[in-house]
């Protein structure tokens, strides 16, 4: 218990959100909603579940992978409404990822989140793979490590 | 002098060889090595228990009965096995029956290997086998993690690693085809004549038709007909040939015709309209349909949040196509899960809460006698044979 209030300071101070958004709400949607398979840390398992940590913000460097993050179906089908599912994701990528987000970040909106969602992508697989080896090839200063098959 | 002795030594074994050979005058002993086979289409009155081995589940096994056979020793007509929490599969236009399976190089631990067990009705001996990839969804059995389309042509098993898929496997050459991604969907419906559909956890269906090697012909999103928060149907309808009846949570049925190339989705309607008591649907396998088209549904009183696998306390019968409540069986036991025989007069057959099968005339609702002692020990799921 003593650990927690310090544990919420940390957390504050490494995520900024924008205004009107619930970190600890964000955290718990992820607990309830995400950690199942991306695990607490948000590492995933190698060969089956993506990581995040130190990853999903990659995507961020291409609109195209800005649109899939929502468009992949766990987060697209998700029970949340479109602004926690906007909060939750934005939590995501500043907690877990911070260090490769483009700068300035721009978080999603709950507008965008409700736009996106509604095409849920049919072969998240092939578009994940499409998306970062494109990346690989244009944004090379990011040195994206390779994909685990 | 050692004649005598020898002859007083051998005299009771003289005995015992004439008492032998008066025996065996008498005697006539079995033959040995005898195979006998079942028939290549199971009789009406026969059902397959999948007995999942809970507490051991790589011990799996599927037991033959005959649910109308009163003899203990005459209802057992034999067993075939499956591993790790393995699903069934029956077909009708071929003397087969198909099992996937899992198992580790080193029993409980090492590679893993996932295969599709072809198994002879009639010997119940295993017969071929397609190997798949290792991502079949290790949950406890339910019949929509393996089926069959195309007239049998086609096998499809559904994948969990968590993310969704098909692995999709041709059944007369023995071949696995390719897999079929159904992100954030689940479960395999049978639609028209080569397709499946899934449901979403948005409320949607998908829809995928596939043509004669497997590759998706085509792709379709319903319209959201269910909320998971609110209301969720249950992932086990009762299938009637291609009409396939959902329970939800809080006890309506809507039912999703599949016969066609999109599904045809009815309104839902309340299973217990006008009943007092709060009763909900419940159970492991909690509804089925007989060869008539009527639904059966294990229901139990006083549903709430979490009551969705409560055993049911009566099977309750509807005919779905006048949405009317036509009988309401009161069980001996509560049961987990039912099933239904063949033909014009099935018989009702439930697993109830002391893992015994209760066997009821499914028109009168008479129990008819248990079954109990033939080797079970978590017979969770009941396959009515053909």
């Amino acid at each position: 218990m003593r650990g927690l209030p310090a544990a919420i300071l940390l957390l504050c101070a490494g995520v900024s959100l924008h205004a009107g958004a619930d970190e600890q709400r964000a955290r718990v949607n992820y607990m309830l909603n995400c950690q199942g398979c991306h695990l607490p840390d948000g590492d995933g398992t190698a060969d089956r579940i993506p990581r995040l940590k130190n990853f999903v913000g990659y995507f961020l460097h291409s609109e195209d992978g800005r649109a899939f993050l929502i468009n992949v179906s766990g987060v697209a089908s998700s029970p949340l409404p479109d602004s926690e599912l906007a909060e939750l994701v934005n939590w995501t990528l500043l907690n877990f990822s911070k260090p490769q987000l483009p700068v300035p970040f721009q978080p999603y909106t709950a507008e965008e989140v409700a736009e996106l969602r509604k095409n849920p992508e049919l072969d998240p697989e092939s578009r994940r793979k499409r998306i970062l080896a494109e990346l690989q090839k244009t944004a090379p200063q990011l040195a994206i490590p390779p994909v685990a098959e | 002098m050692k004649i005598p002795g020898f002859a007083c030594k051998s005299l009771p074994l003289a005995v015992a060889l004439v008492l032998a050979n008066s025996a065996a005058a008498q005697f006539e002993p079995d033959p040995l090595g005898l195979t006998r086979e079942l028939p290549a289409v199971y009789p009406q009155s026969w059902i397959i228990a999948q007995d999942a081995s809970f507490f051991h589940p790589n011990d799996g096994k599927f037991i033959v009965l005959d649910a109308a056979d009163d003899s203990q020793h005459g209802r057992y007509k034999g067993m075939f096995n499956g591993s790790f929490v393995a699903q069934l599969a029956i077909a009708e236009s071929r003397p087969e029956m198909y099992v996937v399976e899992t198992f580790h190089s080193r029993g409980h631990r090492g590679e893993r290997t996932d295969v599709l067990t072809f198994y002879d009705k009639r010997s119940l001996a295993p017969v071929g086998e397609v190997v798949l990839p290792p991502k079949r969804a290790l949950t406890l059995p339910i019949k929509f993690s393996l089926q069959l389309v195309d007239e049998e042509r086609l096998g499809l098993v559904f994948n969990l690693t968590p993310a969704t898929s098909v692995s999709v496997v041709e059944l007369e050459r023995r071949e696995f085809l390719g897999e079929v991604p159904i992100p954030g969907c689940a479960m395999i419906f049978p639609t028209g004549q080569r397709g499946f559909s899934s449901l979403c956890a948005d409320g949607a269906m998908l829809t995928v038709h596939l043509d004669a090697q497997g590759a998706v012909l085509s792709t379709e999103r319903s319209e959201t007909f269910f909320d998971a928060q609110a209301d969720a149907v249950f992932e086990k309808p009762a299938m009637h040939g291609r009409m396939a009846h959902f329970p939800t949570f809080l006890g309506n049925l809507i039912s999703v015709d599949l016969s066609g190339d999109s599904p045809v989705i009815a309104s839902p309607w309340a299973l217990a309209n006008g009943v007092e008591g709060g009763w909900r649907p419940g159970g492991v396998q909690p509804a089925e349909a007989d060869s008539a088209g009527q639904v059966y549904m294990l229901m139990h009183p006083g549903g709430a949040e979490g009551t969705h696998k409560d055993p049911g306390s009566e099977v309750w019968v509807f005919d779905p196509e006048a949405r009317q409540l036509s009988a309401r069986i009161a069980l001996r036991l509560p049961a987990i899960s039912i099933e239904l025989t063949r033909g014009e007069s099935p018989l009702l057959v439930a697993t109830n809460i002391n893992l015994n099968l209760d066997v009821y005339d499914a028109g009168s609702g008479n129990h008819l006698r248990t079954l109990a002692d033939f080797g079970q020990e978590t017979p969770l799921v009941l396959h009515g044979a053909r």
